[in-house]
């Protein structure tokens, strides 16, 4: 017994849905059987019972005819007729009773000549037909107390006169239980209840059971309420408590396999997404918008890996256009720029494969004729954040101008500082040496304030240099225009040299037609020029060389020529030399001191009037500049159009 | 008497140098860049050298390189130098113990340099200048 308790109980703990489905419905089927049983018999019993009825109203009609019948009533008679009725049914009461109630004849031979000891209040006293009466539930005080069955009372009129019926047998007879069907009262059907709310509790506790891991599913899903994009985000919350049984078990297995498959899926769409676009735009809009820019730009992944490269970083990689699929930046046998590249990409690797945003300017020594300085940017691509590693975007843009612009302002700063420390010093010096009145000598007096004058002149055309220079730069320069007479600026400015000239023992030549006239022009500004160009032609001529200053000036426009024996200038250096701080890459030339923005000055100035300055020249060979400025004053149309400040 | 030899490529410099030094006893030889104050010290003994820095054939810092290389370091030198880098040249010329004066500058504070290096020697000298130097500090660059 004690086994078979723990095998049921092992059973009822049990979390196998199906044996538990398959028990419930057995014993819901069994109390159906029952109930069904139930109602077979109880019908079955009524139907009996109104067999037995029928019979009994017919042997009761037969008894009243017969006790009728009889002619001289005597007792004797009436006692043996009800007797042996009594005998062949089950009576336990049977009398004849008068109009007064009085008992005329009974098996009960005490209670003949007594009034009727019987309830009278039961049914018709004298009815006129026989009447039956079930006493059953009639709560007779008699016939309760215990008795089962079904008990009869019956009335039957015996004699009649013409006012009623006179006189009636009356009896109390039990129907009996039919044979075999016997089912005790109420019992039945509150079994069959029973048993059916058993089986349904049964049924509700094993399946709640089993379904807590559902609510518990269903309950943190509506927690969240929320779409099912975020909560696939939120998987974890969808798992249940593992003490919920193998089913739990299993679901919490289930989120663990659909959280990877997510994290697979997510990581192999965004892959393939970045690629299709790629692969597309290579041959659609895209790619040429991004072929056609001046600029590098690399799209890498796994670290190091090219997966898209436009055509200017090909070609800067080296690559031709074909095999630019895939490929890794460190491959054997690559040039400079991929170096440079893959530095750039380890400096700005952080730890985790991931880049930063990293923007430097890098030399690539090396490239031939492509630019020597780039400008390298490492952008981070933002969906890398995702959890793909390893991506970015490298731009790569040429800087060289910038670079050598940079350093050419930087020389130039410092070259002004040097020249203007230089004149100040002298001025220093020699003021001291008046002041200090240690030297008393008129000529080394006379000498001391010549140089100083020399100085401070020397200071403030660098200054004016420097001045315009600045002017230029911000576009500010301005014409002050007037009748310049061309003899006396081309005079003033081959006088200004002379001293220069006579220094370094060179032949100073001016040679002016007889007739010239007047330019519309600035007389400063062009005296600058001259002077510039003069200077210029002085400094780079050795000693015992010449300078030949010409001049033709036709209606239409002066030009002055200056033409010396000096180192001349290359073919690559002739344009260069009018760029700002820009100076001949000679070292002949690197030996003298200067700024390198005489010769930008003057032909912006010349520029301005609407003339050039050109320059003939070969190395070793001298140099012949040639300054063009037209005679009229057309120009003042275009600066005034150009300009707009002009006049 | 102190031999001085002054080097600088401005011919205004070099003579403002020797005024002073020679008023203050120093026997001056001028040199108009490094290579020729190079061939005067080779020529003759020396007690002081002053020095510019940006001189053309061999500027004043290779001139204090050769000294130190061939003439020791006892030789006090004094550097004279207009540049924007200072700071630089200073560290330098500090490795091979020479001052720099930077540009512009005090003649008297030179002279009292001057002495403090050589101990206050006095006497007055004449001034001779050596090599061909040619002028050519004018006009503008191009």
């Amino acid at each position: 017994m004690k086994k078979f308790w723990t095998g049921f109980k092992r059973f009822w703990r049990d979390e196998e849905v199906p044996r538990w489905m398959g028990f419930s419905l057995v014993l819901l089927y069994l109390v159906g059987l029952g109930a069904a049983a139930w109602t077979a018999v109880s019908d079955t019993r009524e139907r009996c019972r109104e067999v037995l009825r029928e019979r009994l109203g017919a042997s009761v009609t037969l008894l009243g005819e017969t006790l009728a019948s009889v002619d001289s009533p005597d007792d004797a008679t009436r006692h043996r007729i009800l007797r042996r009725f009594a005998r062949d049914h089950d009576c336990s009461q049977l009398r004849v009773v008068d109009r007064d109630g009085l008992v005329l004849a009974s098996l009960r031979s005490q209670e003949i000549g007594k009034p009727n000891p019987f309830d009278p209040q039961i049914g018709d006293l004298f009815p006129r037909q026989a009447e039956i009466l079930t006493l059953h539930r009639a709560g007779s005080a008699r016939l309760a107390g215990g008795e089962t069955g079904t008990e009869c009372l019956f009335r039957v009129p015996v004699e009649r006169s013409a006012t009623g019926t006179v006189t009636v047998a009356e009896g109390v007879l039990s129907l009996g239980e039919p044979q075999g069907i016997s089912l005790t009262g109420q019992a039945g059907p509150l079994g069959v209840i029973l048993a059916a709310a058993a089986a349904l509790l049964m049924l509700y506790h094993g399946m709640r059971k089993h379904f807590r891991v559902f609510y518990q599913i269903s309950g943190s899903a509506e927690e969240q309420a929320v779409d099912t994009g975020a909560l696939a985000e939120q998987l974890d919350t969808l798992r249940v408590a593992d003490t919920c049984g193998a089913v739990a078990q299993t679901w919490n297995s289930l989120i663990d396999l659909v959280e990877e498959l997510r994290d697979q899926a997510r990581r192999s769409v965004a892959s393939d997404e970045l690629c299709r676009v790629l692969e597309r735009s290579t041959g659609g809009q895209l790619a040429d918008a991004l072929n056609a820019l001046p600029d590098a730009f690399l799209y890498i992944t796994n670290g190091d890996t090219v997966q898209y490269a436009n055509a200017m970083a090909a070609r800067l990689l080296g690559w031709k256009r074909e095999d630019g699929a895939t490929a890794p930046l460190g491959e054997a046998g690559q040039g400079p720029f991929n170096t440079c590249l893959l530095r750039e990409l380890n400096a700005a690797r952080r730890p985790d494969g991931t880049f930063e945003a990293r923007t430097q300017i890098v030399e690539v020594p090396g490239t031939g004729s492509l630019a020597d300085h780039y400008r390298l940017r490492v952008l981070p691509l933002r969906r890398a954040a995702l959890g793909r590693s390893g991506e970015c975007i490298l731009v790569a843009s040429d800087v060289s101008q910038q670079v050598r612009a940079d350093r050419a302002r930087e020389d130039f700063v410092s070259q002004v500082t040097h020249e203007l420390r230089t004149p100040l010093t002298n001025i220093r010096a020699y003021a001291e040496t008046l002041s200090s009145g240690m030297f008393d000598d008129p000529s080394v007096i006379t000498e001391c304030y010549n140089v100083i004058t020399r100085e401070t002149r020397r200071l403030s055309r660098l200054i004016e240099d420097i001045l315009s220079i600045s002017q230029m730069e911000a576009g500010s320069i301005q014409l002050v225009e007037d009748d310049v007479d061309v003899r006396t600026l081309v005079s003033d400015a081959v006088r200004d040299v002379r001293g220069l000239a006579d220094e370094k023992n060179i032949d100073l030549q001016m040679k002016l037609p007889a007739k010239l006239g007047k330019l519309h022009g600035d007389r400063d500004k062009l005296a600058v020029v001259l002077n510039n160009i003069l200077g210029n032609a002085l400094k780079y001529t050795p000693s015992g060389g010449s300078v030949h200053v010409g001049c033709v000036m036709n209606e239409a426009e002066l030009q002055i020529t200056v033409k010396d024996t000096g180192i001349g200038i290359g073919p690559e250096d002739q344009e260069r030399i009018f760029e700002k701080f820009q100076r001949a890459d000679d070292p002949e030339v690197q030996n003298e001191t200067g700024t390198g923005i005489g010769l930008t000055t003057a032909r912006e100035i010349v520029r301005r009037h609407n003339g050039d300055i050109r320059v003939l020249s070969a190395k070793g060979q001298g140099s012949t500049f040639v300054v063009t400025i037209p005679v009229s004053a057309d120009r003042q149309q275009v600066v005034a159009v150009a300009g707009g400040a002009q006049e | 008497m102190a031999r001085t030899l002054v080097v600088d490529d401005d011919p205004h410099m070099l003579r403002v140098l020797a005024m002073w030094l020679t008023r203050n006893g120093h026997q001056v030889t001028e040199a108009c860049n490094g290579a020729v104050a190079r061939r005067a010290l080779e020529d003759g003994e020396v007690d002081l050298v002053i020095s510019d820095v940006n001189m053309p054939e061999m500027d004043g810092l290779e001139l204090v390189q050769w000294v130190r290389a061939h003439k020791g370091t006892a030789l006090p030198m004094i550097v004279l130098s207009s540049r924007c880098d200072q700071e630089s040249i200073a560290a330098r010329l500090k490795a091979y113990g020479v001052h720099l004066l930077p540009k512009p500058f005090s003649p008297s504070r030179l002279v009292v340099e001057v002495d403090r290096l050589l101990g206050a020697t006095a006497g007055v000298g004449d001034s001779s200048g050596v090599g061909a130097c040619q002028p050519g500090r004018e006009g503008q660059g191009g």
